[in-house]
């Protein structure tokens, strides 16, 4: 299994990119889409602490990608990447790439990829 | 000498410094940034507080950890990784050492590596180096704290919210740095 992170400001951003994705693209065998947008109570922001409990309660997954919009969004996923132990941080992957566009192709090639490596090709012509 | 009841009475000042001026940050965040600075770090600098009243500690270590912590999980924009990365590095730091120029020099590598900044971009960073330098050599007065915050008025910001609009952010002081600014002040009232 392989996690997606979607973090954006904006919690209606990430949920309305999950329920695209859940819909248009995935396949729910291989990845396990989680919004993680906006701040634990509920305004625009990012939760450093929040992107950390959800990297952790996949830490079992093959793999964690954690696609972000821009600003804090990067900065707090990178703060909570530092905060997990080396075994676990080594799985994740905090992808350069456009948010929408990046989460949704990348749920796209998942499918029929044959690596994780082959995904962050595809990702960089975005 | 650092301890406990020292940093806490530091920390809580900080935070009556933070709620006092909180619209005044807010209103230096709007011309250059999303005009929420204030209300942020008030959120944070308030569940900081929350969380000292219900802990207790048994080294400065431990009281920057739960900083770090409380910071990143309720300020929302930028500053809560930043100022979270800070604190993070002092903890670590602290273990090792009680000398606060060298703890603040760790926060102040914290902060430049989670921002991927360095001196004169118009962030915090323009008041931490500063700070960090003369506290290493012993000389840090409130003097030097005012004068790093005013010197990110004229600058250009190329990194953060601010770097979007550019030159339009000359003449305007770093909302980052007013805050770190307020952090220096208690720190000098409270340690020196």
């Amino acid at each position: 299994m392989i996690s997606f992170i979607l973090v954006s400001h904006s919690k209606k951003i990430t949920d309305g990119l999950k329920e695209m994705i859940d819909e248009m693209a995935l396949n729910q065998e291989q990845v396990t889409i989680f919004s993680v947008g906006g701040t634990s109570d509920g305004r625009l922001g990012t939760d450093p602490i929040a992107i950390y409990n959800t990297i952790e309660s996949r830490k079992a997954d093959e793999a964690i990608l954690v696609f972000t919009d821009m600003g804090s969004a990067v900065l707090s996923s990178e703060a909570a990447i530092d905060m997990l132990d080396d075994e676990v941080r080594d799985k994740v992957h905090l992808v350069d790439c456009a948010l929408v566009e990046g989460a949704f192709i990348a749920a796209v090639q998942v499918k029929g990829s044959q690596s994780l490596q082959s995904v962050f090709e595809e990702l960089k012509s975005i | 000498m650092l301890d406990t009841t020292k940093v806490l009475n530091w920390l809580n000042e900080f935070a009556s410094l933070i709620e006092q001026n909180k619209a005044y940050l807010s209103d230096l965040d709007t011309p250059i940034g999303d005009g929420d600075h204030g209300n942020n770090m008030s959120r944070g600098v308030k569940a900081m507080q929350e969380q000292f009243a219900k802990s207790s500690f048994e080294s400065p270590s431990d009281i920057f950890k739960a900083t770090a912590m409380t910071l990143m999980g309720n300020i929302g924009g930028a500053s809560g990784p930043l100022y979270g990365s800070a604190f993070m590095e002092m903890a670590k730091s602290a273990k090792e050492t009680s000398d606060l120029g060298t703890i603040i020099q760790a926060g102040l590598n914290g902060i430049a590596k989670r921002g991927k900044a360095q001196t004169g971009e118009k962030t915090m960073i323009d008041v931490w180096q500063p700070v960090s330098e003369s506290l290493l050599a012993n000389h840090l007065t409130q003097q030097v704290i005012d004068t790093a915050v005013k010197s990110t008025k004229p600058l250009i910001a190329t990194k953060g919210r601010a770097s979007y609009v550019a030159k339009r952010s000359i003449g305007h002081l770093d909302p980052g740095s007013v805050s770190s600014g307020y952090l220096f002040t208690a720190m000098l009232n409270n340690l020196k």
